[in-house]
């Protein structure tokens, strides 16, 4: 999907009928619209995902308002107040766009009427243009959803000052389901789903326990009920992390708005350096306990196997000092002697001779080559044992030494940011009281909530395991009945098709991880400048990773999270979207079970692109136009102006621009009467008594 | 003719793989539930998917 042309009418603070027509080379793949903040960059963004998905496309990912009040009142203000008959009054969207070698003019209507009784129903039409002419497309919202599904719109059309989360350790299911979402492999997930459905599985399990003896079916109750226990856990415990996220945003909020107080700032910004510091010990500290583990599970053994190597060592000394090993004649020689009736020194070993009884002696002193190698391999292996063991040793001491002055660190740390807490608490400023307090509240509710997660990933773990026990335990039972054993093969096949289709979404999700890294890595290094590397880990979580060396002549660096700042965050959380973009651009390529994926062109719509970037403001510039085949930014000149403003224009890549003029009686707080663009400046404030709207200028 | 089944083997990916080592009724039963799914997956109501699922089950488990 490459855009060409938005046209919006009478849609919410843009009166009449307004145009941006978008760039569409692969040049200059960048359109820009410069506008205040509060003139109407988030409409223009939100007026996109009205017109491809209506009211839901209003909504953010959980259904509620997202920087977008009143999403009810979608006509011009001025439209409905001049009055006239509802039905001729309205808003309109369209949007004119290439797919697939094709032209289509989506347009979606809200009439006055509508908007009064029910505002989710507008009309919706599609047009393709082919040879020169127009067709209509039946059921046009479903096909928008075939080629820009709702589920993908998040990572095309965002704002950019919130995008971070997709880097943050507990969002790894966002990650996971938008791998899902833009590479088609929704489909595998929907299926699994449907078929563990009540409707489903349910069904064939009542009737397999209607066809059942007493026993089976008590086990089947048993079962249907766990299923529902651990389905039940599993919604317990999104909630429990979605409210960690959530209390996460409320004290990113007290943390700026204590940033910001005079009183906290220098307090509050050495708290934010210490967390900082705080949360990489801990990653390391995690490293150095991970590498503990290995080393005990690789070689822990060894520690314990002292008593046991020497008492190994005293019988291989007792055999040795015996002449018993390593064994000095071979018993197939003597074999050899005895069957040919004639010794070495030409004596001969007929039967009952001394000389034949002296040979056979021998025998019970012979060995094989398979046991002198053997003796060979115990003296190697007891060396290498008692080796391995002192090495163990050392290891587990300079590890165990490392991971105590970890801990004493991060005590350390945990004591200041303690102590700065009590200083903050103290303060006589009754704001930062209040925020402190609020503070300390969030933080107290964040660990109940992160207890609360643990505890149900136990339960949930446990009521897998049982579940597990409970099917096992009914295919045991065989059943006389051919009813009944046919029901179980329903139940069974139902159940293996969705666990052999969970192991193929995994295993596709699992082969797309290595592109995807290298897409994420080639993104990431253009951007920045540090001896950083991003990656997406086995977990799917988004990680930015350094190497830290345990002294100079450490040849194998561990490799550590990098703690990340928002900056930080907003970066890989583009890095990931731009990867996504290619990679769903070459999807035909990549291998998969599924038919019918093929690869898409998307655009990506960012509003406020610049807000959280804090130092990396340039990179990103620089590298945007890269982010994807086209690229759409909405941005204030509080963000552009400056470094951004250079690197975009030395890229070369912004093929049009446009600003948005405000009319109203007073100008918005914070505004100015001038904006001013490249050197250009341009009026953007239009006093203006009878209301107030907001135009569309191309510069 | 084996090193063709081996070349053959080798550029199958795991879920490939996975798929086809499956019992021949799974097979079909994948095949069909993915055709239902896929129809039906940009509808924002899809009510009589879980009792297509559910036929297929029984027309093919008999």
């Amino acid at each position: 999907m490459i855009l060409e042309r938005l046209v919006l009418d009478h849609f919410r603070q843009f009166k009449g009928r307004q145009e941006i027509v978008f760039s569409d080379l692969k040049e200059r793949n960048v359109t820009i619209v410069h506008a205040e903040n509060g003139f109407g960059k988030t409409t223009v963004l939100k007026s996109l995902l009205w017109v491809l998905y209506g009211r839901d496309g209003l909504m953010g990912a959980d259904g509620k308002e997202e920087d977008f009040e009143k999403p009810d009142e979608i006509i011009h203000e001025g439209a409905v107040h001049r009055g006239g008959d509802p039905n001729d009054i309205s808003a309109t969207v369209q949007l004119t766009f290439k797919h697939d070698d094709s032209r289509y003019t989506l347009t979606r209507r809200l009439t006055l009427a509508q908007q009064k009784s029910n505002p989710r129903q507008s009309d919706l039409t599609l047009e393709v243009m082919r040879d020169g002419q127009t067709f209509p497309v039946v059921r046009p919202q479903q096909f928008i959803q075939a080629i820009v599904p709702d589920g993908i719109s998040g990572f095309l059309f965002f704002n950019g000052e919130r995008i971070n989360y997709l880097a943050m350790e507990r969002n790894s299911a966002q990650v996971t389901e938008a791998i899902h979402q833009m590479l088609g492999l929704r489909l595998l997930k929907m299926t699994i789903d449907d078929l563990r459905h009540q409707n489903v599985r349910g069904k064939l399990r009542a009737e397999q326990r209607e066809t059942t003896n007493e026993e089976k079916r008590e086990l089947i109750e048993r079962l249907t009920q766990r299923e529902s226990d651990q389905k039940e856990l599993e919604e317990q415990r999104r909630q429990a992390q979605a409210n960690v996220g959530a209390i996460a945003s409320e004290l990113e909020v007290i943390d700026n708005k204590l940033v910001a107080n005079r009183e906290a700032h220098e307090l509050q910004a050495r708290r934010v350096r210490l967390l900082g510091e705080r949360d990489n010990l801990a990653s390391r500290r995690d490293e150095v306990v991970r590498r503990l583990s290995k080393l005990i599970a690789d070689d822990g053994y060894t520690l314990f196997a002292t008593d046991l190597i020497g008492r190994g060592r005293e019988i291989v000394a007792r055999l040795r000092s015996e002449g018993k090993i390593p064994a000095r004649v071979l018993n197939t020689f003597l074999q050899e002697l005895l069957e040919s009736g004639s010794c070495i020194c030409k004596r001969c070993l007929a039967e009952g001779s001394p000389e034949r009884t002296a040979v056979e002696s021998l025998l019970t002193i012979a060995g094989d080559q398979d046991f002198n190698n053997a003796v060979g391999a115990l003296d190697h292996a007891i060396g290498l044992i008692e080796g391995v063991a002192r090495q163990t040793d050392e290891q587990l001491k300079q590890l165990n030494a490392e991971r105590l002055e970890l801990t004493r660190n991060i005590r350390n740390l945990d004591e200041e940011v303690e102590e700065i807490h009590q200083q903050l608490g103290g303060k006589k400023d009754e704001e930062v009281q209040q925020l402190e307090d609020a503070r300390k509240r969030l933080q107290l509710k964040r660990e109940d909530e992160i207890a609360t997660s643990s505890r149900l990933a136990t339960l949930i773990e446990a009521a897998k395991g049982e579940i597990e026990l409970l099917q096992t335990q009914i295919r045991q039972i065989e059943d006389k009945e051919e009813a009944a054993a046919r029901a179980q093969r329903r139940v069974d096949a139902v159940e293996d098709c969705a666990g052999i289709l969970d192991q193929i979404l995994e295993a596709e999700t699992q082969d797309l991880r290595p592109l995807l890294n290298a897409e994420i890595d080639t993104h990431f290094r253009k951007i920045m400048t540090k001896d950083y590397w991003a990656e997406l880990s086995e977990n799917y979580t988004l990680r930015i990773r350094k190497n830290v060396s345990f002294g100079e002549d450490d040849s194998s660096p561990a490799k550590v999270d990098v703690a990340l700042s928002t900056g930080e965050r907003t970066v890989t959380s583009l890095v990931f979207i731009a990867s996504l973009v290619a990679l769903a651009k070459r999807r035909s390529e990549i291998p998969t079970i599924l038919k019918d994926v093929s690869g898409s062109a998307y655009p990506v719509v960012i509003d406020s692109p610049f807000g959280s970037l804090s130092v990396f403001r340039e990179g990103v510039a620089r590298h945007i136009p890269e982010l994807a085949p086209q690229v759409l930014l909405l941005v204030s000149p509080e963000q552009y102006n400056g470094q951004v403003e250079k690197a975009m224009n030395e890229s070369g890549r912004v093929g049009k621009r446009y600003y948005l003029t405000y009319h109203g009686p007073t100008m918005p707080e914070r505004a100015t009467q001038e904006l001013v663009v490249n050197g250009q400046r341009l009026q953007q404030y239009f006093p203006e008594r009878s209301g107030e709207f907001t135009e569309i200028c191309e510069l | 003719m084996s090193n063709q089944q081996d070349s053959s083997k080798a550029s199958l990916s795991r879920a490939q793989e996975l798929f086809r080592s499956a019992k021949t009724e799974y097979k079909e039963l994948i095949r069909d539930f993915l055709k239902e799914e896929r129809d039906v997956m940009h509808l924002k109501r899809r009510s009589d998917i879980h009792q297509r699922l559910y036929d297929h089950v029984k027309r093919v488990i008999k």
